[in-house]
């Protein structure tokens, strides 16, 4: 049952209040929210990756909302001036298999939605600083042999610039 | 298995009543079949699941609810003696599908797997067991551009449900009694200490005894690493992983493993085998001491050395907020040693570097 709910949940439309985008070596990262959460909504934070480059390249999917949910403590998030705790999942991860890399062609960006509340407490009221800390751990170019072992990868700094929302009482 | 019976042989689709939107019958037929209609208690139960295609298009069907491969979430409903038995295998924290998470299957073809049940249910109990595969879910068949724009025009997405007949399976087993004692058993501490071991997920009795082993070595490992620090030591194996000496860092570290060797050798430990990710070792909720759930690359670890099941412990039991409240800032010996380097402070905040140090190997001094 949980399962169903999240589902609905994860497909209602957002209000793109906000959107920050910022370029990093031929791959850009966007996050939107809406900028104002009435009592009880779920937080949920859209994030993307394109790649603004002209050849394809392979992302690995750890670090981001693009493995498929919250497996590590890539946001850092603020209530007021004061950091929150994550209280999601922290992998100790060894090597990847090919099908956790995603291939993006020139132009072309994968997004996903996570709801914030999984790992984080933002039920209370308040204003909320969040930023992607994460870094890209490997980045392919196309034709590289993958996957390869984490000490062949080539991590690459990814800057999303901040965003805030209002949680309302 | 030769003899296959097929006891099931339909499918139905139901429309749950959340929206004016008609929906036409399952694009998919969905049958069910087990290897023999009885089984005792003690042996693995696989179904063979075909899918097939009954529409006239390519037919979609959202990957984590499909019978695809290692059970991802509680997809079918099994009864015995008309009783629900509850679903034990993974859950994962999901983002909404994107078009990358479905299977397709070609008009008029079907889709055969055989999938594992009791990794996921206790079949192990004597009865009379009825398994069906049933799901329901906003975006089950895929059609994302649909519902977006239903939802752009007001309204609400309709649930999509697909299911298939029972089949059924007689167990053979331990009585429902004996089943209870048998879990007792398996959960008991190790010693009646404070100390103790207990096993969630379906942990076979091959890997309990692995991760009793597995502890022994997370022990030694982080005692051995304590001496070290407790003696004032600061050779190799200390700048190695924790970079340039500094009276306070080398404070941290001593406080880091004063607190590991003492949880893992006196708080009771709750074990997990249900994660099946092989590109991951394990993984925990900081939050949540002393639960750690064991993934697919932790299986093929040796027992000590780098990477190994011992220092996986280590490197689990350092995240917890009340133990170290370590991150993951790198993965990997060289990237651990390269943050050594640019980073000492974040190195005493990264749990790999504290497992290599655990595990010091090659040794250094
Ligand atoms: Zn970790």
């Amino acid at each position: 049952m949980g399962l169903k709910c999240l589902l609905v949940a994860g497909s209602l439309a957002m209000s793109m209040s906000m959107a920050v985008d910022a370029a990093s070596g031929g791959l850009s990262c966007a996050m939107s929210m809406p900028a104002v959460l009435t009592a009880g909504a779920p937080a949920e934070l859209r994030w993307s990756l394109r790649n603004t480059g002209a050849k394809p390249v392979s992302v690995l999917s750890w670090n981001t909302p693009l493995e498929g949910g919250i497996f590590a403590e890539f946001l850092s998030l603020e209530r007021d001036g004061k950091a929150l705790p994550f209280s999601g999942a922290l992998m100790k991860r060894g090597d990847p298999e090919a099908g956790e890399y995603l291939r993006l062609a020139p132009g072309q960006a994968e997004e996903a939605v996570i709801d914030l509340g999984l790992a984080w407490p933002v039920d209370a009221p308040g204003h909320y600083r969040l930023r992607y800390t994460g870094r890209l751990l490997d980045v392919a170019e196309a034709g590289a042999a993958l996957p390869r072992p984490r000490d062949a990868w080539r991590g690459q700094a990814l800057d999303c610039p901040e965003l805030s929302f209002e949680r309302r009482p | 298995m030769p003899h296959a019976r097929w006891l099931s042989l339909s499918a139905t689709a139901l429309a749950l009543g959340l929206s004016a939107q008609a929906h036409a019958a399952a694009p998919i037929a969905v049958s069910l079949s087990l290897d023999s209609a009885a089984a005792k208690g003690s042996e693995d139960v696989y179904v063979t699941v075909t899918l097939k295609n009954v529409s006239s298009q390519p037919a979609k069907l959202l990957r984590w609810l499909a019978p695809v491969g290692e059970l991802e979430e509680g997809i079918f409903h099994i009864t015995r003696d008309g009783k629900d038995v509850p679903y034990q295998g993974a859950h994962y924290k999901r983002v909404a599908p994107t078009a990358k998470d479905y299977i397709t299957i070609k008009p008029g073809q079907s889709l055969t797997r055989r999938v594992e049940l009791s990794n996921a249910y206790d079949l192990t109990v004597s009865g009379q067991y009825a398994i069906s595969y049933d799901v329901a879910a906003v975006n089950l068949f895929g059609d994302l551009d649909k519902n977006q724009a239903a939802l752009k025009a007001g309204q609400y997405q309709a649930m999509q449900a697909l299911d298939s007949q029972a089949a059924n399976l007689w167990v053979n087993g331990l009585s429902y009694s004996e089943s209870l004692i048998q879990k007792a058993n398996e959960t008991n501490a190790v010693t009646p200490a404070a100390f103790g071991i207990s096993f969630t997920g379906r942990c076979s009795s091959t890997r309990q005894a692995l991760l009793r082993d597995a502890v022994t070595a997370a022990q030694n490992m982080s005692n051995n690493a304590l001496s070290y620090l407790n003696a004032g030591t600061a050779g190799p194996r200390y700048t190695t992983w924790f970079g340039t000496y500094t009276s306070a860092r080398y404070a941290t570290a001593k406080s880091h493993f004063t607190n590991i060797y003492s949880a893992m050798s006196t708080q009771s430990l709750t074990l997990d085998c249900s994660c099946k990710k092989s590109g991951t070792y394990a993984y925990v909720y900081p939050t949540q001491p002393y639960k750690i759930y064991l993934c697919g690359a932790f299986w093929n670890a040796p027992m000590t050395g780098t990477d190994s099941k011992g220092g996986t412990l280590v490197h689990e039991m350092s995240h917890f907020n009340v133990v170290a409240g370590t991150d993951d800032h790198a993965y990997g010996q060289s990237s651990a040693k390269s943050l050594a380097i640019s980073s000492p402070d974040q190195a005493l905040d990264n749990a790999d570097n504290h497992e290599y140090f655990a595990e010091n190997t090659p040794a250094q001094n």
